[in-house]
This record gives C-alpha cells, sequence and structure tokens, in this order.
C-alpha cells in the first residue's frame, strides 16, 4: 500500500509541473504590460527609461522559458514575489487571509454534515412517505440555487427584515453565521440526495433483513453497518466539495463583506497584482490536490477492499 | 405528494421537453419584445415597488425590472447553452480520440486534462475572467477552460469500453478509416451520457456566467444579464429588494426546468 502511495506521489509531479506553467502563463494571457501596472501602482510616471529600467529589474527582458523557471525556482524556494500594490510579501499575505477563510469553509463543512447526514439517512428510512417527499422537493429546490441567490436571499431575510443580524459585519462568530450557512445550503442539498441514494441501496441489501431477523438494533444497524457503509461515498463528495468551497468563498465573501482568500483574490485582480493573483491560484489549487490525495488516502482505511489507489 | 409528483413528471417527459424549448425560444423573442426599453435611462419613477404598471417594479435608473429580466433572458439562456455545446463537442472529440488510440496522445492529452481537473473551477475561472478583463466573450472563455474536461474523461472512459466490441473489430477488418470508426460507429453508442451529462449541466453554466457576471466579470453593467442585475440590486436590498430578488427567482425557475429536464432525460436514456 505505501509503495502504492509512493506512486501517487510521483504521479502528481508532472500535474504539479502543469499546474505551475498554467499559474505562470496566467500574465501572459493578461493585456497589459506588468513593468508599466506596477510602475503606476508605485505612483511613478511610467516613462520609457523608468519602464526599461523596470523590465530589467523583473526579469521581463529574458526569453519565456528564463523567466518561467526562475520563477519556479524561487516559488520552490518559498518566495512568491512580493505584491505590486504594496510590496508586502505574497506568502505573508495569503498566510493572513487564509484562517479566515479556512475557518468559514470547516464550519460551512460541519453543518453540512449535521444537517444532511440524519436528513438523508431518514428520508431513506421513511421512503415514499410525506416527509421524504417535502425534503426531496426542498434539496431539488436547494440544487438550483446558486450561492450568490442564497447569500442574497439570507441577507434580505436576517438582516433587513428581521433585523437578527448587523448588516455590516462584526468580524465575530454573528458575522460568520450567514456566510456559512450560504455555502452550507447550497451544498447539504446534494449531500442530503446522495446520502439518501446511498443509504437506500445499502438498506435493501440482504445483510440489512440478516441482522434485523438477528435482533440486533435498528440504532445499531444504521450507525454501525449503513453509515460506516456510506462512508466512501461521502468523502468523495467531501472531497470534490472542497474545491467548490474554495471557489464559493470568492463570492460569498463578497456578498457579506468578509475578509479572506476571496476577497484578496478579488482585489488583486481589480489591482492588477499579478504575483499575488499567481500565488492565490497556486495555493489554493494546492491545496485542493492534497485534499483530494487524503481523500484517496483514506478509502483504504474505511474499505479495506480498495487496495488500488 | 412528491412521489405524485414524480410519477407525474415520469410520465410527461414531453411537457418538460415543451417547456425547455418554449423557455428557449421565449427568451429569444421576448428579449427583442419587452414592455418597455430594457437600457432606457428615465428621471422619474425610480425605486417603484411593483404594480400594475410595473409587474416587477423598476430599478435605481426607472428602467422596468421584468424588461431588463427578459432582456437578460437571452443572454444568460443562450450563452450557457452555447457554452455547454461548445465544451460538451470538444471535450467528447478529445475524449474519443484519447480513447480510440490510446498510447502518447491519450498520456500527453489526460495529462493535459488532469491538470485542468486540479484547480478548483470557479478560481480558476476568475482568474482567466478577471486578466482577461469583463465581458460576455472572455467570461465563457474562462468557464469553457474549466469545463471541457469532464466530457473528455467520460468519452474516454467509455470508449475504451465500445473500443474491445465486436462491430469494432468488424468495422476494422472491412477496412473503416479511423476517423469513420471514431465517430461513425462508437460515437453514437456513447452519445447518451453525454447528452444526458451536457443536459444536467446547462444550469450549472448558467450558474457559472451568472457568478461572474455577478463579481464584475462577465456581462457589462449597462447590458441587462440576471447576475449582474442581482449584482446591482444587492446595493438596493433595503429600499427596492425587487431589483434583486425578481431577476433571481426567474433564474432559479428556469434552472429547476432545466434540471428537471435533465434527470428525465437521464431516467429515459438510461433505462
Amino acid at each position: 500500500m505505501y509503495r502504492k502511495i509512493c506512486r501517487r506521489l510521483l504521479y502528481f509531479i508532472p500535474v504539479l509541473i502543469g499546474i505551475s506553467f498554467i499559474s505562470f502563463c496566467l500574465i501572459y494571457l493578461a493585456p497589459g504590460d506588468p513593468a508599466e501596472v506596477r510602475l503606476t501602482a508605485a505612483g511613478v510616471n511610467p516613462s520609457a527609461s523608468a519602464l526599461a529600467d523596470m523590465r530589467v529589474k523583473m526579469g521581463l527582458d529574458r526569453p519565456f522559458f528564463m523567466q518561467y523557471f526562475n520563477w519556479l525556482s524561487s516559488v520552490l524556494r518559498g518566495d512568491m514575489g512580493r505584491s505590486y500594490a504594496n510590496d508586502m510579501k505574497v506568502m505573508d499575505i495569503i498566510l493572513g487571509a487564509l484562517p479566515s477563510t479556512l475557518v468559514m469553509a470547516a464550519s460551512a463543512m460541519i453543518i453540512t454534515i449535521c444537517i444532511s447526514i440524519p436528513l438523508g439517512i431518514y428520508t431513506a428510512l421513511h421512503r415514499g412517505k410525506n416527509v421524504d417527499a417535502v425534503i426531496g422537493c426542498i434539496s431539488f429546490t436547494g440544487i438550483a440555487l446558486p450561492n450568490f441567490i442564497v447569500g442574497i436571499a439570507l441577507l434580505y431575510i436576517f438582516s433587513y427584515r428581521l433585523k437578527l443580524i448587523p448588516i455590516l459585519n462584526s468580524g465575530g462568530i454573528k458575522g460568520m453565521i450567514l456566510p456559512a450557512c450560504t455555502l452550507a445550503i447550497t451544498m447539504s442539498s446534494k449531500y442530503i440526495r446522495q446520502i439518501r441514494a446511498a443509504a437506500v441501496d445499502e438498506l435493501s441489501k440482504p445483510y440489512i433483513s440478516g441482522l434485523r431477523s438477528r435482533g440486533i438494533s435498528e440504532f445499531d444497524i444504521l450507525f454501525k453497518n449503513v453509515l460506516k457503509n456510506i462512508m466512501v461515498m461521502l468523502i468523495t463528495i467531501t472531497g470534490i466539495s472542497i474545491g467548490s468551497l474554495l471557489g464559493g468563498t470568492v463570492v460569498v465573501e463578497s456578498i457579506f463583506n468578509r475578509p479572506g482568500i476571496g476577497t484578496k483574490m478579488l482585489s488583486a485582480i481589480g489591482a492588477r497584482d499579478y504575483p499575488l493573483i499567481q500565488g492565490l491560484v497556486l495555493w489554493i489549487t494546492l491545496v485542493f490536490m492534497l485534499v483530494n490525495l487524503i481523500t484517496d488516502i483514506s478509502y483504504t482505511w474505511f474499505n479495506p477492499k480498495i487496495r488500488n489507489i | 405528494m412528491y412521489n405524485n409528483f414524480n410519477r407525474k413528471f415520469a410520465k410527461d417527459f414531453w411537457l418538460l421537453f415543451a417547456a425547455v424549448i418554449l423557455i428557449i425560444v421565449l427568451s429569444f423573442i421576448c428579449g427583442s419584445f419587452t414592455p418597455y426599453d430594457p437600457h432606457a435611462l428615465k428621471t422619474g419613477g425610480l425605486l417603484e415597488p411593483p404594480g400594475i404598471k410595473h409587474i416587477f417594479g423598476t430599478d435605481d435608473h426607472g428602467r422596468d425590472v421584468l424588461s431588463r429580466v427578459l432582456a437578460g433572458s437571452r443572454t444568460s439562456i443562450l450563452s450557457s447553452i452555447i457554452l455547454v455545446l461548445l465544451s460538451c463537442t470538444f471535450g467528447t472529440a478529445l475524449g474519443v480520440i484519447c480513447g480510440y488510440f490510446g498510447g502518447l496522445i491519450d498520456i500527453i492529452l489526460m495529462r493535459i486534462n488532469d491538470i485542468f481537473l486540479a484547480f478548483p473551477g470557479m478560481i480558476l475561472a476568475v482568474a482567466i475572467a478577471g486578466l482577461l478583463g469583463g465581458g460576455l466573450f472572455n467570461a465563457l472563455i474562462a468557464i469553457f477552460v474549466t469545463s471541457w474536461t469532464q466530457y473528455a474523461r467520460l468519452a474516454r472512459s467509455q470508449t475504451m469500453v465500445q473500443k474491445e466490441e465486436a462491430f469494432v473489430h468488424a468495422a476494422k477488418l472491412s477496412g473503416c478509416s479511423d476517423i469513420n470508426i471514431m465517430f461513425v460507429h462508437i460515437l453514437p453508442n456513447i452519445i447518451s451520457t453525454l447528452i444526458v451529462t451536457a443536459a444536467m449541466n446547462v444550469s450549472v453554466a448558467m450558474m457559472g456566467i451568472a457568478g461572474l457576471s455577478f463579481l464584475g466579470f462577465g456581462v457589462k453593467i449597462p447590458h441587462a444579464e440576471w447576475g449582474s442585475m442581482i449584482s446591482e440590486g444587492k446595493k438596493y436590498l433595503q429600499t427596492a429588494p425587487w431589483m434583486a430578488l425578481a431577476p433571481a427567482g426567474v433564474m432559479v425557475f428556469v434552472m429547476i426546468i432545466f434540471n428537471l429536464f435533465g434527470e428525465k432525460l437521464r431516467d429515459i436514456l438510461a433505462a
């Protein structure tokens, strides 16, 4: 198994190189001259001589692949360059913004799990009854809700109508409730449907009747057998969700004016702050890949039958 | 209730199909025949609440919200359908080629696919759309870059299964060209799965385009589009909630219809 994990890690190397290449190319996609952007951001008049000096200083006069390798080697040494806007280290900006986003993503994930596992299994047990029908309808609608619409609706209901939560976020736990719920609502709709389908599938297997006939309590059947067996599926969708969660934070943080990776991304794009954009894309992608790797490895723990990861 | 609801729609695939066609046609026609001019700025009648004259009220520039929702429907619905068609065609073609030939082409193209799959979709889309600058076309490029991968994977795995079937060997023996085998013999056998995936993804594409517009990277402001309308309406949530809620409601309704249609299509084609 360890050899397989090692092989899996080796296989990551070409993908990592590709990701770094695309992140680097983002600058080349962009119209405009990075040297000019940097000079303007620093408040210097971009005269021809100043531009030429800046281009040499930034290494823009070198061939494309030389620039890429220079950039890559400094990234590998942990130096992602400095932000054009305020000359801070990109790494420091990212590390400063990360906690807020992680806390939000984690609380959204916890809310989602807490809502969807009980509801999914409950509807699977009461298949075809009214409860199943109502929850089925709600989750079907929930899938068609983009997170910015959910965010606006929650903001309207809880901040403007009921005035329960201040419109301008307080930064504390109270400010976290609506953003986390926004992300959780869109995710739980998908989760409830998938958990229900998996649980229905599991409950119809012969071993469940076997357990029931042996007098095992319904509680034990659900939590020691069914839940354990749908765990692999649950971990897969959780791993995939991390990606949409990281993307969703861009929208949600902008609606609720929260600091974090998403807001940094938007302001960096607005200011054409290329090193920061590059750094953010690269970091978010690395986190996403790492989560997927852990997901794959954890399969073997929950289901020893899967050894070929 | 839900089961009745389900059963009713199980019989009525054609009803949903008609609804989808109706939405597409309406979005085409109504975009040109709106009750009021969706772009004309007025000095009076700003932020009027919904009433008989303006069913969805007016916005901060005195424009009729209903007219703007209708004008925006063309942009939102048609561009998401075009996007899905493009990424499905491109991804399928690549996937079939990879699955059929295998070898070096397969390895290279699938590694490229892996690289694009490794990016969280929205993050890459925001970065690309932001760097290319706003505009619907750039937003479409940004979402296209992140959405073709799934079709390529699907088409590849399906092609690899079909490739070993007897009829493919027979076609080869009778001297059919590779292109002929790939697109005349294999493609018809795998197309239903791809069509279902594409149908389910129309609403995903709609969310993506509207999401980019909401963040200000999609359609430029005076032009009507649901995402940008919701974004504008956010500022007036206190005084004029209809500005954001009307386009949001219509958008969710349209997406539910498309999702119901996609699910129905899956039930029928999978059976």
